[in-house]
């Protein structure tokens, strides 16, 4: 580990279906300019700038133009991350790298993605020329795959699989930047929207958002003296596993790269009952089965138990251990930026500023990010600096 | 053999829709052009500079313009160049002159064609003046060109 | 003059973006498409250190990082591990325009081979479609050296 770094501010735009009051360029800089009110900090405070986002889906070359601009970094030092959707939360553990190293003692994090300007099912064709792009029906075909062979492994069911989309919209209802925010949805309008593709339904898949999210990051002794409980990184580790979906076996119950992230992080800080030691996880769940596959691989039960989770409401706001109080990647989506709202959220319970998702007396929180078809990242965040 | 083997090659077509939402300052800034012939900047409060085309903020100050102020038509060439390789993307046929543009009352400069291709002509310094298309949709393009003044 | 938020036209750029690409195939890429052309076979490599049949035919074991070894026929039958049937309309990056949907897609994996291949099925009805259904590739009479000389895997018995 590197030196002792936490979060001292976040900041989130309002995430809907279209942002059209805002270009690319000033949805990065609300979010930044929110960021740096609540750490109460002027843009002078930064030293180091990271900008993550998907390429191609806003159909601009060099979207890190926009770190120096949108995101404060002019003459500044600058990156930008670019790892499909754990492109928020690899920008997340790069900025605190950047920090942990000591080489720079603040660093911002800013995640964004336009939905609207391009399209999202074009930007997912551009994959590979030889072998996907003429066959492949992008995120949400390539996920209906494999949750066939998750249902027929697990024995997972609809009915469950819609229980997670309910508590996520219900969830989201509390979080005033959340896209889709559903108080009397049902499992059953969830299983009658209609069918993107066998058998996922509409409402089970995360909506297309425009949405920028920042988190700001600060050495030991400045977290301390700008933020009255700043939220400790206390893991973060990636792992990737292949890119081609015929060389991954049984992707959402197999997930090795979660599993061997979440190894890694848990033995960091010594978690060995994660379903009871967390007290919040905001986790990477691209559609409601991920949600329910991601339990299983992150240890909070035992394989073939991820639906009893749900059935159980063990992971409901009054359960044992909340999962996605925001609302999750289901309710809102900015690619770019959905990794970095799950680690801002996270932070937002140790800060205690989580409104009326706020979770009570949060010390471990656990983050993760899901990309391309298996990378992932894992974070554990802390009220406790070790 | 790296040199030697012939292998075979994947062609093909990428063909994909966008559409950019301009926001609010900007779509008032094609707007005034549409509309009235206007081309709008705004200032920084912080370092006082007027920004042209319009931005909702300073990006060297990081913080919000606040009043819109009318520039130009005219101005003054600041660099310029010809190109003579007709390219299927660029928007007009060559020889395509274009250069940056200090508009009057302005602080940052734009970026436009130019009517004139002949070198000689265009000097570092010559005054140009915005032409407005007769045809006018809320876009760059409502300048049509910068003809010298 | 109006002040910013009592603007109410919001303006929008539209752009169609076309882009014309050329991908070499490499040396592995290059036999597999070749042998599928030429005399109708579908080919997968082996990993000289943990023998997994690779299709696509990859030159480097991505687990082990070592050098793919021997050429091996795989199918043209094999099993469906996973499937869906698409009714999204999915925009086609090479088209521009969505592609007619239902259909069925699945992975299968070819006789022989360790990994699947993500491909379109005959058939697209989901109530038909089940894990371990047996498939074979119907290549196309005229063929010319890419992925789509498998129009599609049809159902076998």
């Amino acid at each position: 580990m590197g030196r002792r770094t936490a979060i001292i501010g976040t900041g989130q735009t309002r995430h809907c279906s279209k942002r059209e009051d805002v270009n690319q360029m000033e949805l990065v800089y609300e979010a930044a300019t929110a960021a740096l009110k609540d750490a109460e900090m002027t843009v002078k405070d930064i030293d180091a700038v990271v900008l993550a986002n998907m390429e191609l889906f806003e159909g601009r070359a060099l979207p890190d133009m926009w770190c120096g601009e949108g995101a404060g970094a002019f003459m500044k030092h600058a990156f930008k991350i670019s790892t499909g959707g754990t492109s928020g939360t690899s920008g997340a553990i790069s900025g605190y790298y950047h920090v942990a190293s000591g080489l720079f003692n603040t660093a911002m994090v800013v995640g964004f993605e336009k939905h609207s300007d391009g399209n999202t099912s074009a930007g997912m064709a551009l994959t590979d020329p030889f072998w996907d792009r003429h066959i492949a029906a992008a995120a949400i075909g390539n996920f209906a795959l494999s949750v066939s062979e998750y249902m027929a492994d697990r024995g997972v069911t609809e009915e469950q699989s819609a229980k997670v989309a309910v508590k996520a919209r219900r969830n989201a209802c509390n979080n005033p930047h959340a896209h889709l925010q559903m108080p009397d949805l049902t499992v059953k309008e969830v299983l009658e929207s209609p069918m993107l593709a066998y058998p996922v339904h509409r409402l089970e898949m995360c909506p297309q958002s425009d949405g920028a999210c920042a988190i700001i990051y600060a050495g030991e002794e400045l977290a301390k003296k700008k933020c009255s409980r700043p939220a400790w990184v206390r893991a973060a580790v990636t792992r990737h596993d292949h890119i081609y979906l015929g060389e991954v076996k049984n992707r959402l119950s197999t997930i090795r790269s979660l599993k061997e992230a979440a190894r890694v992080a848990y033995k960091m800080v010594g978690i060995k009952e994660p379903l009871k030691e967390f007290d919040v996880a905001e986790i990477y769940d691209p559609l409601t089965y991920a949600e329910i596959a991601w339990y299983e691989a992150l240890g909070f039960c035992k394989d073939r138990e991820g639906g009893r989770l749900i059935d159980d409401g063990l992971t409901r706001m009054d359960g044992e251990l909340p999962v996605n109080p925001s609302g999750g990647v289901i309710s809102t989506n900015p690619v770019g930026a959905s990794g970095t709202i799950r680690v801002a959220e996270g932070a937002l319970q140790i800060h205690g500023k989580g409104g009326k998702r706020q979770v009570p007396d949060v010390n471990l929180v656990l983050v993760t990010g899901y990309g391309v078809y298996c990378w992932s990242d894992v974070m554990i965040l802390s009220g406790r600096p070790d | 053999m790296s040199d030697r083997f012939k292998g075979m090659v994947l062609e093909g077509k990428l063909d994909l829709p966008f559409s950019y939402s301009a926001g609010r300052t900007a779509s008032r800034f094609f707007i005034e052009l549409r509309d009235h012939q206007r081309i709008m900047g705004k200032r920084c409060p912080r370092c006082n500079r007027v920004i042209v085309p319009a931005q909702l903020f300073c990006k060297e100050c990081f913080t919000k313009t606040d009043d819109w102020v009318e520039v130009g038509p005219e101005g003054t060439l600041i660099t310029f160049t010809v190109v003579y390789r007709k390219e299927s993307h660029h928007p007009k046929d060559a020889p395509l002159a274009y250069g940056i543009i200090r508009l009057d009352g302005a602080d940052t400069s734009l970026v436009h064609l130019l009517a004139e291709t002949d070198v000689a002509q265009l000097q570092p310094g010559r005054r140009v003046r915005a032409v407005f298309s007769k045809k006018r949709i809320g876009h760059i393009l409502d300048i049509n060109h910068f003809e010298m003044a | 003059m109006k002040k910013d938020n009592q603007l109410e036209e919001l303006l929008r750029i539209p752009v169609h973006m076309k882009l014309h690409y050329r991908f070499p195939a490499g040396t592995h890429y290059t036999r597999f498409f070749r042998e599928m052309k030429d005399s109708g076979k579908i080919m997968g490599v082996k990993c000289t250190q943990c023998g997994r049949v690779l299709v696509p035919p990859r030159p480097v074991c991505g687990e082990c990082f070592v050098k793919t070894g021997d050429w091996v026929p795989v199918g043209p039958k094999g099993t469906v591990k996973a499937y869906t049937s698409i009714y999204i309309k999915f925009i086609d990056g090479s088209t521009g325009k969505p592609r007619p949907s239902p259909y069925g897609s699945g992975l299968i994996q070819l006789d022989g081979a360790f990994s699947t291949i993500n491909h379109i099925l005959e058939e697209g009805d989901p109530e038909k479609l089940y894990i371990g259904m047996r498939v074979e590739a119907v290549l196309k009479e005229k063929r010319e050296g890419n992925i789509g000389d498998i129009l599609f895997f049809k159902t076998i018995t």
